[in-house]
């Protein structure tokens, strides 16, 4: 079952300098229960993906054009603002890059979280307070911090209490976006782990967000590779790692040491991404891509079917 | 990401205003040799006559007061007083604060904690009381309303600079001037003035119409320049009485009054934003 | 606590500051036996009073004696009235104080609903509108606008008294007036900071936990601007004791104000120095009240130091 499908969603950024082409044609489904990571450069419309499954993209100036966001087969799009409100939190929730921004500096920890579990579920105080104690055991949040604020907790700490914020109210589906590119090099392991342990715990599928392939091919059962606004290659893990189509998925896997042995050579991918104030007629890839030919340019790949799991937009292999 | 969806601020060049602030300098300097009639002279026959387009005459554009005065006359005489008043003010205010808050937060010792507390006890004291303990002491005048504002003044300056040096003292290029043996001396005067240069012009933008309120308020108390001299705050304070019969003598005043610090404020908020800092 | 007892020890130490400046700024009016004795006295008349004013003394001395007066509540005598300089403070003081409270409550309400609205509508006309009249308030001389409010409301409508005090009605032009003022400076600062508070993750989190709107704004943006606020709150209370002495003039009101303005023109100066003592430790006490305040709201205040 999915849980979530995303079906050729185009959204735009209206700025002073003109319309920025954010997203354009994405398309994936996110199953109940799985961990799916999409990976990308910084820019490539990976967080604005991620703000528009919350509803969240009109307060940031991001217009859909067109395309669904199907939650339980409800257009999240359409959603009003009161179901809105239900849905951020009780059905998909966000875990933020910064932990030490994410909450209130003038409340304590535990004020914060009473009032998300209480603004979801209709419980008591006391009630509410047993739910917090409980998920924040479960994320190895010892019962003192609770009364702390903010500022007298680490990132690593509060990233955990953030954890439990979100799962607290026991969601379908999590999206942590760069979740630990803010915590030290020390403790990033060690919540990464505690973060797939808890999604199968709590039965919820989890939306991966990074630029760090390591990261993303540990935690996520399948992946979805960004670039420009396009999703260009979907598939397991494995597909991935081990037949990536893509240009751009095998230069990004070459630049990067995926399994910690030592690469004898690091390549890197000549160029930069393209414009996103122009719309792109072809491959968004095209420029910096070896074998791109003029077809690449002039046209938009269609989307090439390798298994059930893995698709990429390719004309190349296409053409094959 | 966050910058890409973050609107561009437009800020043109506020023309008006720079040509309000034009007519100001250009009146406090040479307003004198423009005078059409003597703002002190009275005629008690032609008082309280009424601005030109309100059934009076061009002989008195904007009308006179209760004692006959040509109220044009006596608005570009009191824009001198307002003009020498907040310059003057800004001057020794701006030195005194600037020069202290690089003391603060350039040594940080002894003087820093003295200075930061004369900081705090000026900003909490109403500057309108230290005008009154100076009317009685040297009598009230420019140079009370000058000291006043002054006053009022130096501490946010000294404030603002203080915390400023605090950051670019730790900049590396300072304390490579340390180890290349600069004394504090040069260190200030070549590295920190230049840094802190145009956070005072803004400030100092700012603060011009600040000071020109404040000026107003002090003549209308009576705590500025004292009468025949006139200033557009004890103006204001002539006409309140004769409102019904003669509006203008209070009103134009208040208006040119306003229109000039409102052109300050303008400017500066432009001048602050082309810097680089917010509206 | 220990930010407390900091504060404390601040605000008398600018008392005592505060106290050097009445002292000096006194002294530097030259020869009071001037306006004391008419200029008929004779030199011996003149020595027996500054012997018995002590201005004879060395400066030190007399500003021992100075605070020892008024630590012991005697301000000395009215030149005018020949009353306590106490006594006619402590009568005048209600008045103001009411002035003064009422005016502040006015701004803070005006602050938080016009800030507010601005910072979470911004760039609308709306916005623009509050930040047009914040500007105009800003850049008007109060009086000017007390003096149009006088013929507008009191002479022309008839709906309010335009001087004096007693009923609540007395109170509505001055202490609005003297808020709206103040408010001007308040609204602009708590909208921007409203403005980059909204931008925080924190808020963006907290809509994202499911949030209603009502509590992202009035809970987490709304005290998290205010802090700022408060912070300035010596600044924003020297200008409410300035103010209050101009719109007491204006509307009669019988407060320190009006005392302040009629002792200034008969040169009592025993009177005004009581005033700016009185005043200033008033001004400092209720800055302490809002540094207390503020340490209330802000948990990172409380716990550093």
């Amino acid at each position: 079952m999915n849980i979530l499908e995303v079906k050729n969603l185009v959204s735009q950024l209206n700025t002073e300098d003109g319309v920025l082409h954010i997203i354009n044609d994405v398309s994936f489904a996110v199953k109940e229960d799985e961990c799916f990571g999409i990976i990308g450069e910084s820019g490539c419309g990976k967080t604005m993906t991620s703000m528009s499954i919350l509803g969240y993209s009109d307060r940031i100036g991001l217009k859909a054009v067109s395309g669904e966001i199907l939650f339980k087969g409800e257009d999240v799009l359409k959603f009003s603002k009161k179901r809105l409100r239900e849905y951020n939190g009780k059905e998909a929730a966000i875990i933020l890059q910064d932990p030490m921004q994410a909450l209130d500096p003038l409340f304590t920890i535990k004020d914060q979280m009473i009032e998300t579990i209480r603004r979801h579920q209709k419980v008591s105080k006391k009630e509410a307070e047993k739910i917090m104690i409980e998920t924040a055991e479960s994320l190895s949040v010892a019962k003192e911090k609770l009364n702390c604020y903010p500022h007298q907790l680490s990132g690593g700490m509060l990233q955990r209490i953030v954890g439990a914020m979100v799962l607290s109210c026991r969601p379908k589906l999590i999206i942590a976006d760069e979740p630990t590119t803010a915590l030290d090099v020390t403790i990033q392991l060690q919540y990464l782990k505690l973060l797939k342990r808890l999604q199968k715990e709590y039965h919820t599928a989890l939306i991966f967000i990074s630029h760090d392939i390591k990261v993303i091919s540990m935690m996520c059962d399948r992946i979805a590779v960004m670039y420009a606004g396009e999703i260009v290659e979907t598939g397991t893990r494995d597909d991935l790692f081990y037949h990536p189509k893509h240009p751009y998925t095998q230069a990004l896997f070459k630049a990067t040491n995926i399994d910690g042995n030592i690469r004898e050579r690091y390549e890197t991918i000549d160029g930069a991404p393209p414009n996103l104030k122009e719309e792109i007629a072809g491959c968004p890839f095209a420029e910096r891509c070896q074998y791109a030919t003029d077809a690449c340019i002039s046209g938009k790949p269609e989307v090439v079917k390798i298994n059930d799991e893995h698709t990429v937009k390719c004309r190349r292999i296409a053409d094959e | 990401m966050k910058k890409l969806y973050k609107q561009k601020q437009v800020n043109s060049l506020p023309i008006v205003s720079l040509v309000v602030i034009g007519i100001f300098v250009l009146n406090g300097l040479f307003g004198s040799l423009i005078l059409p009639k003597d703002p002190t002279e009275t005629d008690l026959v032609n008082k309280l006559l009424p601005p030109v387009f309100f059934g009076g005459t061009w002989n008195y554009p904007l009308g006179t007061d209760e004692l006959g005065r040509d109220v044009l006359s006596r608005i570009i005489a009191g824009g001198r007083v307002s003009l020498i008043v907040a310059a003057a003010a800004i001057v020794v205010g701006g030195i005194v604060g600037t020069a202290l808050g690089i003391i603060a937060g350039y040594y940080e010792n002894l003087a820093d904690t003295i200075i930061t507390r004369l900081t705090d006890a000026s900003l909490a004291f109403p500057s309108i009381l230290l005008a009154l303990l100076l009317s009685i002491g040297i009598g009230p005048g420019e140079k009370a309303a000058i000291i006043a504002i002054a006053f009022a003044m130096w501490a946010k300056y000294a404030r603002t600079v203080r915390s400023e040096v605090l950051i670019i003292k730790t900049a590396n290029y300072i304390t490579q001037a340390k180890i290349m043996g600069a004394g504090d001396l040069r260190i200030i005067t070549r590295h920190i003035l230049p840094n802190i240069k145009d956070m005072i012009i803004v400030m100092v933008s700012l603060e011009v119409g600040m000071s020109i309120i404040s000026e107003a308020s002090l003549s209308f108390l009576g705590l500025s320049v004292v009468p025949p001299t006139p200033s557009w705050g004890q103006m204001i304070a002539d006409g309140k009485n004769y409102f019904q019969n003669g509006w203008w003598v209070s009103v134009f005043p208040a208006l040119i009054t306003i229109i000039t610090v409102l052109s300050f404020q303008r400017f500066g908020n432009w001048l602050k934003v082309s810097k680089g800092g917010k509206a | 606590m220990r930010y407390l007892a900091k504060k404390i020890i601040e605000a008398l130490i600018t008392i005592f500051i505060v106290t050097i400046i009445v002292f000096l700024a006194i002294h530097s009016s030259g020869d009071p036996i001037n306006s004391l004795l008419p200029d008929s006295a004779t030199e011996a008349q003149r020595q027996e009073l500054t012997e018995k004013l002590g201005l004879d003394r060395p400066l030190v001395e007399q500003y021992g004696r100075f605070v020892k007066d008024a630590l012991s509540g005697d301000l000395g005598t009215s030149y005018t009235s020949k009353r306590p300089v106490l006594e006619m403070i402590a009568e005048k003081l209600p008045y103001t104080f009411e002035l003064a409270l009422v005016a502040i409550i006015i701004a803070f309400i005006v602050t938080i609903i016009f800030g507010s609205l601005a910072a979470i509508w911004k760039n609308t006309i709306l916005d623009r509108i509050i930040l047009a009249i914040a500007a105009f308030f800003k850049a008007s001389p109060i009086f000017f606008i007390a003096i149009l409010a006088v013929q507008l409301l009191g002479v022309k409508l008839r709906v309010l008294p335009v001087a004096g005090a007693g009923t609540p009605l007395h109170l509505v032009m001055p202490a609005g007036l003297l808020g709206l003022a103040i408010a001007s400076d308040m609204t602009t600062l708590l909208r921007s900071n409203m403005i980059a508070v909204l931008e925080s993750d924190f808020i963006k989190f907290g809509r994202l936990r499911g949030l209603p709107e009502y509590k992202v704004i009035l809970k987490h943006a709304l005290r998290n601007s205010f802090s700022s606020v408060l912070a300035l709150s010596s600044f924003i209370f020297a200008s409410l004791i300035s103010g209050s002495i101009v719109v007491e003039t204006i509307f009669a009101w019988p407060g320190v104000g009006i005392l302040s303005y009629n002792s200034v023109i008969s040169r009592d100066f025993p009177v005004v120095q009581g005033i700016v003592l009185i005043l200033s430790i008033l001004t400092i006490l209720l800055s302490f009240t809002m540094d207390a305040l503020l340490a209330m709201l802000d948990p990172r205040i409380r716990k550093s130091v």
